[in-house]
């Protein structure tokens, strides 16, 4: 034991040498995960923001999204996290459970131009009353549809959900029976009940401020009556026919229903239009539309979050740095057009408006990003995403669809599990 | 002296269980020592033990002279042939036999002219650039008495070494292993062996005295004639010779002022040297031993040591035969020779029917001691 | 010699033999069709992964044969390349430097370690094999944090070391578990031979052990090989730098949850990427089945 901290201590007495050698420029860590455009303009705008400030290098440490949890998880363990990090939304409890989990952002207000952010925007990512995590991107579900279907069972675009209730009939007798107005992939069941719920009553299913469930039971077996009426009318395919094809958690793109029109639209996040907007070819396409409303709707019940954050080490040496860098991918019109939407459309309205007066983001992503932004949405809480939630939600639908239990045992089982699951996660 | 010594050698092993008691054993320089005894008589555990495979728990084991129970085996000059060969699977045969010469860094020339001389003896030229599991048991064998000889070791120990060959190949390598010896001897070499068997023929055949262990103890260490001869103790009595002594309870009586044997309800008298030694022995129960061979069919003329009983079978064994009988509830054996047959001819089961002993080849051993009574 | 048998015996019997014959052949036919069918079913996705990683992006998920409807290498070529500063080539060569130490370093200790168990007594030997099996059933992640500080205090994150050092203590105890399985089953008497002949113990392990085990040697670096090559959270935890990155952690690189990917890139590489396995494991294949098959065989 004695010899292993003698070596240690020879050890970091090397490689404190070594620092205090190289120390002139200041190394800063940056880490993100993401795909290969995030990377490349990513570390295109790392180049551009050391060659404006020739005191600081920044060390990229970035990986596809798998893992990506288990390696923050060790190394904030560790203490041994990159100084700029980028934070799933749903991750920001985990981490900072009492806000000081991450350094407080609004320490860095004169590197840091917080005035491009939205306020309730901001709120988001502030737990305890420190701000942990810099919103980057806001994202929406937005109904988006393949016009070819529609068109080829001779209707529009549907405006309301008695226009795709209705379409649910023309597609079995004019297409035939493989054919589907709406696609439900993974969690789209519930965010139709969801959808659902929220414009009836106009509350968000957990309360943000007391991370309490906020629907009564009647209110969630009316949504889920919704649903199972959905998957009784062939508007929707049920667990049992998109588990034939693939299972219920292959993505749209992969899906071969999708990539040959027989599914007619989908409930899906803005920011991946273009990954499925792509596999359907030039003879198809896929168009945003307004949201659907039901009669007599409280609110147009949109489903809308950040995205991702920007958080900054509590341990970071050089705090001030990592902020100055995040500014300049905020808020820098030179980063702004290098990193375009690899991120989603960005919440600093500087970079959202710059991006879209340029053009730099595809028209439909601004035209659905927009009504994500424009319409009502009730404020989420952060538990809304929380990895045990989403499989309670996950298993629940599965088994309702399967008719394994009724929509009562379904609605007992999502409010007092829920209950269970956001009484510990919250304690 | 060379040659190998044991004094007061024991072991026990970690589960507190005694194998060995206190053995003292003496091998002459140049003897061939046979180690035999039934199967759990630590009879390979001694010899393991003079290889140094085994820990010492107490006494002390010399070889050439030297205390060796704290020397590795490869320090003791020693040499050992094992019951399954232990060839070295991944080496040709030539690497097997030179395998120790290498450890020792003797120079090339010197290992292939030891390989090749130990090849010629064993006749096992044509299967150096074998592998071994290419070899038959027979030929396995000899090289691993090759891989023993090339040592030129002051001691060779044999664990078992014949036990894995059928019948007639170890007949063979019974005859060229005593030869082996032989020539080793005559060509002056220090040619101690010391070999573990279970069968008596190779222990009779092959040693130049035998010492027979049971359950860890000496029982006696002689040459194989005298230990046919004149056992010391019924023991060794019983387990050598064959076919096996008759042991029969008998009684010791006083008889015309001697002492006599009453066996059945006959009374036989003792030749004067066996009454001589029993003389001060009070009355009562003996253990008579006499070898079958030494039992057989009475002249009508027969008087002395004669009994009568009753056969209860008999096996034509071609030069001669074997009759079972009953002799008072107790059952002998008889070995008896072809000339007897008009004799045997009348012989049936169930028959009564005479039978001399040669009291002379008799025995008697104490009941509870098995101590030879009548060894002058 | 066949037909003149036939030909002495009746036609009833020639009959029945002719038919024997046909029900032989027919259930023959029968096996060979359901283990071609069955082997074709467990080979199929490599071979679709393979064709695949020919095919250009929109056909992957449209076509469902494995035949690339108009082959193309652009997969190959792009996927090299990749999106961060380095091209598979360093990605390659950063797997070879982690694995080829982490092998000789797995084998080294986890023979020395089974010849331990396996043929000596000392003191605490049951309780130190309890621990040692204990440890295969350990879940990692209990260790991963205390590990990840005590690299941290080490300063050896970020570096290699992390991913070496461990293999030295013949940390897998399946390993050292399948090795002692093995030597329990040679007899020792080859070993009390090459004492005689001269060995000290570390020569008999050298001479004769590790010659007798060179099967389950060969084993162990097989699977510590193709476990390595496909480790993905050690890496990940321990080492940051992209520049250090292996395969197993740059074919991820790509995937992420809302960007739509070049599948035939990632494909492509994921086929180079078992090359590697393949060719050990065929080269070693003799030695790798004979090392599983006689783990625990009497000897």
């Amino acid at each position: 034991m004695r010899y292993l901290s003698v070596l240690a201590s020879a050890l970091a007495g090397g490689l404190f040498a070594t620092a205090v050698a190289a120390a002139d420029p200041i190394e800063i860590r940056m880490s993100w995960w993401g795909g290969d455009a995030r990377h490349k303009q990513t570390l295109e705008a790392i180049r551009a923001f050391e060659a404006k400030n020739p005191g600081i290098k920044v060390k990229a440490e970035y990986t596809g999204w798998q893992g990506h949890l288990e390696r923050i998880t060790t190394q904030i363990a560790g203490g041994t996290e990159p100084d700029l990090m980028q934070i799933n939304w749903p991750w920001l409890p985990l981490f900072s459970k009492r806000g000081d989990g991450f350094a407080d952002l609004a320490q860095f207000k004169d590197v840091l131009d917080l005035g491009q952010f939205d306020k309730a925007l901001l709120q988001t990512g502030t737990i305890k009353g420190k701000l942990n995590g810099l919103p980057v991107s806001i994202t929406g579900r937005v109904y988006m549809f393949n016009p070819v279907p529609y068109q080829k069972a001779g209707l529009e675009i549907p405006k309301t959900w008695d226009e795709l209730i209705s379409a649910g009939a023309v597609f079995k007798t004019k297409l035939g029976p493989e054919y589907y107005p709406l696609d439900t992939t993974d969690l789209n069941p519930w965010y139709a009940v969801v959808h659902y719920v929220t414009q009836m009553t106009g509350k968000s299913f957990i309360d943000p401020e007391s991370d309490e469930i906020a629907w009564t039971k009647d209110e969630l077996i009316k949504g889920l009556e919704f649903y199972v009426m959905l998957e009784d009318k062939g508007i929707i395919p049920n667990y049992q026919k998109t588990s034939a094809e693939g299972g219920n958690r292959l993505e749209l793109h992969q899906k071969k229903a999708w990539i040959e029109g027989r599914l007619g639209g989908s409930y899906e996040w803005d920011s991946v239009w273009q990954k499925f907007r792509d596999p359907l070819g030039q003879n198809q396409d896929l168009i945003p539309v307004k949201t659907l409303m039901l009669k007599g709707a409280k609110s147009e019940g949109l489903l809308r979050k950040p995205t991702m954050m920007f958080s900054i080490s509590r341990n970071s040496k050089h705090k001030k740095e990592a902020a100055l860098l995040l500014n300049y991918l905020m808020n820098d019109p030179e980063a702004i057009k290098i990193l375009g939407d690899s991120r989603g459309i960005p919440a600093s309205k500087v970079a959202a408006d710059l991006l879209i007066n340029q053009g730099l983001v595809t028209k439909q992503v601004a035209f659905a990003h927009d009504i994500v932004m424009k319409g009502g949405a009730p404020q989420l809480s952060t538990f809304f995403e929380h990895p045990k939630m989403q499989e309670l939600y996950r298993s629940t639908m599965e088994q309702l669809s399967y008719r394994k239990i009724t929509i009562k045992q379904a609605a007992d089982i999502l409010i007092d599990e829920g209950g269970d699951i956001l009484a510990k996660a919250t304690r | 002296m060379l040659g190998v010594t044991l004094r007061k050698v024991s072991k026990v092993y970690a589960n507190g269980f005694k194998a060995v008691h206190e053995i003292d054993l003496d091998v002459e320089d140049g003897e061939f020592m046979v180690l035999i005894g039934p199967s759990g008589c630590a009879k390979s555990t001694t010899l393991r033990m003079v290889a140094g495979l085994e820990s010492i728990t107490s006494g002390e084991v010399r070889i050439g002279g030297r205390i060796v129970n704290n020397l590795p085996p490869y320090e003791r000059g020693i040499a050992m042939v094992f019951q399954n060969y232990a060839l070295y699977p991944h080496m040709k045969v030539h690497r097997n036999l030179s395998f120790g010469l290498r450890l020792k860094r003797q120079p090339e020339p010197v290992v292939r002219d030891a390989v090749s001389e130990v090849a010629g003896i064993l006749e096992i030229e044509e299967l150096l650039e074998r592998l071994p599991k290419q070899l038959s048991g027979g030929q396995a064998q000899r090289v691993a008495v090759g891989r023993a000889l090339i040592k030129k070791p002051q001691v060779f120990l044999f664990d078992e070494p014949l036990s894995n060959l059928d019948a007639k190949l170890r007949a063979s390598m019974r005859v060229r292993i005593i030869e082996l010896h032989r020539r080793l001897k005559a060509d002056g070499l220090n040619a101690t062996v010391i070999y573990v068997t279970h069968d008596q023929t190779e222990a009779m055949t092959m040693g130049d005295r035998i010492c027979v262990l049971r359950e860890g103890r000496v029982m006696q260490v002689d040459t194989p004639d005298r230990l046919y001869d004149l056992p010391a103790n019924a023991f060794v009595a019983g387990f050598l010779g064959s076919p096996e002594m008759n042991l029969r309870s008998a009684r010791l009586i006083g008889h015309d002022g001697r002492p006599a044997l009453r066996v059945g309800g006959f009374t036989i008298a003792l030749p004067d040297d066996k009454a001589r030694a029993l003389a001060s022995r009070p009355e009562g129960d003996v253990t008579l031993g006499l070898r079958p061979p030494f039992i057989d069919l009475a002249r009508p003329d027969d008087a002395g040591a004669v009994v009568e009983g009753n056969i209860k079978f008999v096996e034509f064994m071609g030069h001669e035969v074997f009759i079972y009988f009953d002799l008072d509830g107790q059952e002998y054996a008889a070995v008896t020779r072809m000339e007897h047959r008009s004799l045997l001819k009348s012989l049936k089961i169930g028959q009564r029917a005479r039978f001399r002993f040669d009291m002379e080849r008799a025995h008697v051993f104490d009941p509870v001691t098995e101590k030879n009574l009548t060894l002058v | 010699m066949r037909h003149a048998h036939l030909a002495s015996l009746s036609a009833e019997a020639r009959a029945e033999m002719r038919r024997t014959e046909r029900r032989f052949l027919a259930s023959a036919a029968v096996r060979y069709a359901i283990l071609i069918a069955c082997g074709f079913a467990m080979i199929y996705p490599l071979l679709w992964l393979i064709g695949a990683s020919f095919k250009t992006n929109h056909e992957i998920f449209t076509e469902i044969g494995f035949i690339p409807g108009s082959p193309t290498v652009e997969g190959y070529i792009e996927g090299w390349k990749t999106s961060t500063e380095y091209t598979f080539t360093r990605f390659f060569a950063n797997t070879f430097m982690i694995l080829i130490p982490k092998v000789i370093a797995t084998a080294f200790s986890s023979v020395l370690v089974a010849y331990g168990f396996a043929r000596f007594d000392f003191p605490g030997k049951r309780i130190l094999f309890a621990i040692l099996i204990g440890t295969l059933l350990l879940p990692n992640v209990v260790t991963r944090i205390p590990q990840y500080l005590l690299f941290r205090e080490l300063g050896w994150l970020d570096s290699f070391l992390p991913l070496w050092v461990p293999q030295m203590f013949a940390v897998d105890a399946f390993f050292v578990f399948m090795l002692i399985q093995f030597l329990r089953g040679i007899p020792r008497d080859m070993e009390e031979a090459a004492m005689i002949d001269g060995c000290k113990p570390f020569q008999v392990l050298l001479y004769i052990v590790i010659p007798i085990l060179k099967p389950a040697i060969i084993s162990v670096c097989l699977f510590q090989f193709m476990w390595s090559m496909n480790d993905f959270l050690g890496p990940l935890i321990y080492i940051s730098s992209v520049a250090k990155y292996p395969v197993a952690l740059a074919l991820k690189m790509s995937i992420s949850v809302t960007e739509s990917f070049e599948w035939n890139r990632i494909l492509s590489m994921t086929v180079l990427a078992l090359v590697p396995s393949l060719v050990v494991f065929f080269l070693a294949q003799k030695y790798f089945i004979e090392g599983i098959a006689t783990t625990g065989l009497k000897g």
